[in-house]
């Protein structure tokens, strides 16, 4: 009677861990700790572009940068890959533009990247 | 950025734990009577999994779900197939008379689509080359032929010949590379004793000396150790070496 207990059971956490790896990349995509605030680090950078404070915006954009990092590595198995490539290509023509001390640019990244990150997951 | 190769062992081992219990879920019927539509409901099945696994410019979870809709669709079917006649009929069409009395049904035989030269060739494989000896061949739903001599023509049995036999029995295994089965023991009505003296009188004193052992439908114990004593050992090899 126990066995086939276990014998039912196991298949049924396997898919709940299953679906948990492969749904949960909206959940994990939101900070756990302290180094991968991404989102918010990026609405910085727009409030610190808009102000034309670059050294700001700059420290800003290597700290978003490092926090995907992060935060790329626990929901990679919930998410295309496609979107994640774009999400770091985003960050890397923000870095550019904050060197390049284009607000424009910035700025348009900075929706580009809300809306990214809106339907990541 | 993304470690594919983790993330393609990560999907991999999902798609195919999943892929194991549904097949599980899916009975012997899916494996044992494959229908045309069988056969391509595996591959389309097998396909979604394959993409499950490899296909990162996509979510994991949309494909699993596809694969989940196609076993939980299959699963509705079987159950409807088994509690409904005609649904059944529809579903999984029926068997067709092709021969009749070493008469091929043309008409028949057109309806389902195979040509007079693949019936012959199903009628070889059935070891039957001579249409006339034919009394009955049908086509199954699973695209096999089933063949039904003329009477003169059956292979003769010791019923025909009034011959006494003894009853059919199953064989059933007992120690599996050196492991013994204590439930398969017990429902041949046998216990360890009777089992160690058996072993006893093949030459074998120890459990792990044998590599299969099963109780024969005549109550025999059939034993194979690991350690064959062959003298005289074939090798039908073309070449010397591991191959």
């Amino acid at each position: 009677m126990t066995r086939k207990w276990l014998i039912n059971l196991v298949p049924v956490i396997f898919f709940i861990i299953s679906i948990s790896v492969m749904a949960g990349g909206s959940v994990l995509k939101n900070p756990l700790g302290e180094n991968d605030h991404v989102f918010d680090a990026v609405q910085q950078i727009e409030h610190h572009a808009k102000n034309e404070d670059w050294t700001q915006a700059r420290e800003r954009a290597r700290y978003a940068v490092s926090a995907w990092e992060k935060v790329v590595n626990r929901i990679q198995f919930s998410v295309e890959r496609d979107h994640m490539i774009e999400i770091s290509g985003t960050l890397a023509r923000i870095q550019g533009g904050v060197e390049a001390r284009d607000k424009n640019a910035i700025l348009e990244e900075v929706y580009y990247f809300y809306d990214l990150w809106r339907n990541l997951g | 950025m993304m470690e594919e190769t983790i993330v393609v062992i990560v999907r991999a081992i999902i798609a195919f734990f999943t892929l194991l219990i549904y097949t599980r879920l899916l009975g012997k019927q899916q494996m044992g009577n494959l229908t045309y539509f069988d056969y391509i409901n595996g591959i389309t099945i097998g396909s979604i999994a394959g993409t499950l696994a490899t296909d990162l410019s996509s979510k994991a979870l949309a494909h699993w779900m596809g694969l989940t809709t196609f076993i939980i669709i299959t699963i509705i079917f079987q159950y409807l197939t088994l509690k409904n006649r005609l649904f059944a009929k529809v579903v999984d069409s029926e068997p067709t008379i092709v021969i009749r009395d070493g008469k091929i049904l043309e008409k028949k035989l057109a309806g389902i689509r195979i040509k007079k030269d693949e019936l012959m060739m199903l009628l070889r494989q059935k070891n039957i080359f001579d249409p006339t000896r034919v009394a009955y061949a049908i086509i199954e739903q699973d695209g096999n032929i089933s063949v039904l001599p003329k009477a003169e023509y059956q292979p003769v049995t010791p019923f025909d010949l009034k011959i006494p036999v003894n009853p059919a029995g199953i064989t059933t295994e007992l120690i599996v590379d050196g492991i013994l089965l204590k439930e398969n023991l017990n429902q041949r009505g046998k216990d360890m004793d009777w089992l160690l003296m058996q072993l006893k009188s093949q030459g074998v004193q120890d459990l792990k000396e044998v590599s299969f052992a099963a109780i024969l439908p005549n109550e025999q114990l059939y034993v194979d150790k690991f350690d064959d004593k062959l003298s005289d050992m074939v090798d039908i090899g073309d070449y010397k070496g591991p191959f």
